[in-house]
């Protein structure tokens, strides 16, 4: 079974770099970019915020920045210690009378 | 001041950038996409095995899963051939609860339904991409000689990472990782007794190809 797996993945990896085709739908993309692009103004705004926009969507300090989880400082609280388990009752199926 | 200032205006132009590359009609038509996925379902133990019903209370030891084959499918599109897209994802695996000691095994089919938001580097070839989202796990727990036939549906998460090449302009080859998160509550396991919940963590590896309309 690993052994199929791993073979399926280097056949993968080879295909993969054989592969040499371009994107129908990126190749349109940029063939829209060039058309919108002035030449005598390479940064014109059509550019920028066009369809073909694609780097950077959110500008810096975008979205999500200056996002930090829980669990830091005062307010993180230790684990309680374990209660001590119950015994199971006589028709407990066998996976919970298990000692473990 | 001028620093909230400037947030709000970066922000603002974002959240409108946002809205363009996803909702706003574009000149160029959205890339739609369908896949075929085959590949290989390695789950961690299901842990944190805990009694329902009237076996409330009580714990069993981790529940150890067999690695199987998965296979599954995806349609999803990218809007204005952009950075972002969105695609539903379904995948199916089996794996079987291995023997605890003496306690036999008992077969267990998951079937993993996803809703994830895709970003990808746009590439003409190459597009690695990152992806995840909600989704939806059905699984099927099979009658054994000390459980009940029994199906359940939770809400878990999934997140992804994967790289397309395309092999022509509109076929792709592409590989990816996906890892699930969820908990699993089979109320009727053991019949009348009650079940278990336990959580249920698996990766995945796919290979697969993709058509791109």
């Amino acid at each position: 079974m690993r052994r199929s797996i791993g073979s399926l993945y280097v056949a993968s990896a080879l295909l993969l770099l054989t592969a040499c085709a371009q994107s129908f739908h990126q190749g349109e993309r940029l063939g829209s970019v060039g058309a919108h692009m002035n030449p005598g103004y390479p940064e014109s705004p059509s550019y920028w915020s066009g369809p073909g926009f694609w780097w950077n969507p959110f500008g810096y300090y975008g979205s999500g920045y200056g996002w930090y989880g829980g669990g830091y400082g005062i307010g993180s609280q230790q684990p309680n210690a374990p209660a001590p388990r119950p015994t199971p009752p006589a028709n407990a199926p066998p996976q919970f009378q298990k000692k473990y | 001041m001028v620093w909230t200032r400037f947030v709000c205006s970066r922000l603002s132009a974002g959240l409108l950038g946002c809205w363009f590359l996803l909702c706003a009609p574009s000149p160029i038509q959205a890339e739609w996409y369908v896949a075929g996925q085959l590949g290989a379902n390695f789950a961690d133990p299901l842990r944190n095995v805990r009694g329902s019903g009237t076996l409330a209370g009580l714990d069993a030891p981790n529940f150890n899963l067999k690695t199987s084959p998965a296979f599954g499918g995806k349609v999803g599109v990218f809007p204005g051939h952009g950075l972002f897209g969105i695609e539903l994802d379904v995948s199916h695996s089996t794996p079987h609860i291995k023997n605890l000691d003496d306690v036999p095994g008992i077969h267990l089919s998951v079937t993993n339904i996803g809703a994830h938001v895709v970003l990808r580097y746009p590439g003409v070839t190459w597009q690695p991409y990152i992806g995840g989202g909600p989704a939806l796990l059905v699984a099927h727990l099979g009658r054994s000689s000390t459980t009940e036939s029994d199906t359940q549906v939770s809400v878990g998460g999934n997140v992804l990472v994967g790289i397309r090449a395309f092999v022509t302009p509109k076929v792709a080859l592409f590989t990816e990782y996906k890892y699930t998160d969820s908990t699993f509550r089979f109320g009727g396991a053991f019949g009348p007794v009650g079940g278990f919940d336990a959580t249920y963590r698996a990766h995945q590896l796919f290979v697969g190809l993709s058509y791109h309309f």
